[in-house]
């Protein structure tokens, strides 16, 4: 599958799910969109918008960017958003927060999904990629652009995980990887990348993808974890490089 | 997230909202919790033994004063007596074979045992019985009062007639000794209605005089008779000695003077001899007269004093007659009711009604409680105020619960299908409650 037929599907608007164009327009106004999905049907897959109904979600998660914005003191960053246990709510927390600031016309985020198994950011933003960020860790043959997909959403990039699971750990630890979000950030200045980590200490890539981002975010679910598992996982990142905590209700 | 909150009233409304939102997680089971455990206290209630509660206030009264304890410790006493509790189980049929001792001993105390005595004080007494059938519970209470009433009524009678024949009969030997008294003062009076004492002290005066007159009369005729002798012997010196044939006239009509009035003397002496002895007989008769009357001053006495006896008794007699019940000797006790034996409407204790109440209460709390309990002993974290004392780490936000339009539909149609169980349940359960209140069930 190639670009081309991405491309040729970005015709049908009438789906949500539509496979995105690939993106490697050097600034913000030339940046190709998809139509923008409504507010309504954000909601509904409880991803926040300007438009949405219940602000008190939107502002939480405009409190949070201001204190990461603040911690960043206001320049871009990678940000490794991780959990404790799986189903913490992570892939969602991270995807609003890509979608927060990428609120802020001035600036674009890229979210990056590193979950080598249970994936669902491509389901949350209705993305049905070709290729992904394992895909273009394996090889040379990818172009980055390759694997950034547009999302319906304005300003806000997708990198899906792809289909070459197997290696995955390898490649995140790879060179190719630390050079491939350090082109990402430094690329753009007003680009805000975000990294979908599967949980701190059931696998080893939240460690190791930490090293790479600026900082972290751990997700803490409603009643699924214990005190001591979250110390176990600040313990595991790292407190210096972990900006906060989140719970997520 | 209410940060201007007190920390203990913030704590408050995040643990609230904790169980109340686990309440919904578990909602199916919070639901069959609370049908469970109402259907298990009205159950409990509709088996649970009812006990029956019957009781009377008596007042003990006593004619001589003794200390209320006293009478109280008495009553406590002849109540529970095998005699009354034994007359009370013959009468209400609580024993099966009132000639077997043994079944009578245990009848007896069956009853014993629920009989539950209070002295209040001042000679009230409060007398309770408990049974788990009401009527049962009344008939005895109202019985063992009748009995005790009854009991004490005839007490205090035999000891009033034993007192009130001993009256009668001293009544009667008195009336006897009245009515002899009274015979022997009137023959006495019939015999000696002749001879006052004045009459005959009268009598005797005159007697007197005229013994007087005849001695003044004698002592005159003798100083005649002396004088006509002188007259007599001067006489005869001149001229006695020549011859008593030619006796000179002069001197024989002297003689036949003198001779008269010797006959008048003699005549005399017999007359004051006689009026001497009417005067004898009428001084012992003055002496009779005065053994007399104090024979009569002394029968007066006796009839009197017999008399005042007699009505004395009499008069006892009929004030005993008129204030028997009072009019008591010895340590009989008079009972009135004070307060009469209720009939027990309601069981004692907790009533069917409480469980039925109880019931959904507890149905509602208990889930409640146990989810309260879950949420604070589980280790999961809940609240975010948790997560913000656990490391120095910022609590950079605190994502709310959101709800998707189908889980919103889904939990819809979950509370809409629950609430309509609830209210089946819940018209099963009044209905339950309801008919067996009114006795239906």
């Amino acid at each position: 599958m190639t670009g081309k037929r991405a491309r040729d599907q970005a015709a049908i608007t009438s789906s949500f799910r539509i496979t995105a164009p690939k993106v490697a327009k050097s600034n913000i106004s030339d940046m190709t969109e998809l139509d923008v999905i409504g507010a309504e049907e954000l909601a509904a897959k409880k991803l926040i918008s300007s438009g949405i109904e219940n602000s008190s979600i939107l502002n939480v998660f405009r409190e949070i960017r201001t204190q990461l914005l603040q911690r960043s003191e206001g320049k871009n960053f990678i940000l490794m958003v991780s959990s404790m246990i799986n189903r913490a709510g992570t892939s969602l927390i991270a995807t609003n927060l890509a979608a927060a600031l990428a609120l802020d016309k001035t600036k674009t985020a890229l979210l990056v999904d590193c979950n080598l198994q249970n994936s669902s950011v491509c389901e949350l933003l209705g993305v049905d990629p070709d290729f992904g960020l394992t895909d273009y860790l394996a090889g040379n043959r990818l172009d980055i652009d390759d694997v950034i997909y547009a999302t319906g959403i304005p300003r806000l990039r997708f990198i899906p995980i792809g289909a070459n699971l197997e290696s995955g750990v390898e490649y995140f630890s790879s060179p190719r990887m630390k050079d491939l979000l350090g082109s990402l950030k430094d690329r753009y200045a007003d680009r805000f990348i975000i990294i979908d980590v599967p949980p701190v200490g059931l696998t080893p890539e939240a460690r190791i993808l930490s090293e790479m981002s600026d900082f972290s975010v751990l997700v803490v679910p409603y009643g699924k974890v214990t005190e001591n598992q979250v110390i176990a996982a600040v313990n595991a990142i790292g407190k210096e490089k972990i900006a906060g905590l989140i719970f997520n209700n | 997230m209410n940060s201007g909150m007190p920390p203990s009233k913030r704590f408050v409304m995040q643990f609230a909202k904790v169980v109340l939102r686990e309440a919904i997680k578990f909602k199916t089971w919070v639901v069959l919790l609370f049908v469970v455990t109402s259907l298990v206290v009205l159950i409990a209630g509709v088996l649970s033994p009812k006990i029956y509660q019957s009781n009377v206030t008596v007042f003990a009264d006593q004619a001589e004063p003794t200390d209320s304890a006293t009478r109280e410790r008495l009553t406590a006493d002849l109540i529970t007596s095998p005699r009354i509790i034994g007359q009370l189980v013959t009468e209400l049929d609580l024993v099966e074979d009132p000639n077997n001792s043994e079944s009578m001993d245990k009848a007896i105390l069956a009853v014993i045992s629920a009989v539950e005595i209070q002295p209040l004080g001042s000679g009230f007494i409060k007398i309770a019985y408990t049974a788990d059938d009401s009527i049962h519970a009344y008939n005895v209470v109202s019985k063992l009062t009748d009995l005790i009433i009854l009991d004490s009524i005839e007490a205090n009678r035999r000891v009033s007639n034993e007192s009130n024949a001993q009256i009668e009969k001293q009544a009667q030997a008195y009336k006897v000794e009245v009515q002899q008294a009274e015979e022997k003062l009137k023959q006495f009076n019939v015999a000696d209605l002749v001879g006052t004492e004045k009459q005959t002290k009268e009598q005797l005066s005159a007697t007197k005089q005229k013994i007087e007159s005849i001695q003044l009369d004698i002592e005159e005729t003798e100083i005649r008779i002396t004088s006509l002798e002188t007259q007599l012997s001067s006489e005869s010196e001149f001229s006695a000695p020549k011859n008593p044939i030619d006796i000179d006239p002069p001197f024989r009509e002297l003689r036949e003077l003198i001779d008269t009035e010797k006959m008048d003397l003699a005549s005399k002496k017999r007359r004051l001899k006689r009026t001497e002895a009417q005067l004898q007989e009428q001084l012992s008769r003055l002496e009779r007269i005065a053994e007399r009357q104090s024979e009569l001053d002394e029968l007066k006495r006796d009839y009197d004093i017999t008399k005042t006896i007699y009505e004395g008794i009499l008069a006892r007699k009929e004030k005993a007659r008129l204030s028997m019940p009072l009019d008591v000797e010895g340590l009989g006790v008079t009972y009135s009711i004070q307060e009469p034996a209720s009939y027990p409407n309601k069981p004692m204790g907790i009533q069917f009604v409480h469980y039925a109440i109880f019931g959904p209460m507890l149905g509602f709390l208990l889930p409640f409680g146990l989810l309260a309990a879950y949420v604070k002993v589980d280790p999961r974290i809940r609240m975010p105020d948790k997560l913000s004392n656990l490391t120095d780490l910022p609590v950079l936000g605190v994502v709310p619960h959101i709800s998707t339009p189908l889980a919103k539909r889904l939990l819809k149609s979950d509370v809409v299908f629950l609430c309509l169980f609830l209210v089946i349940v819940s018209g099963i359960y009044l209905s339950v409650a309801v008919a067996y209140q009114r006795g239906v069930i």
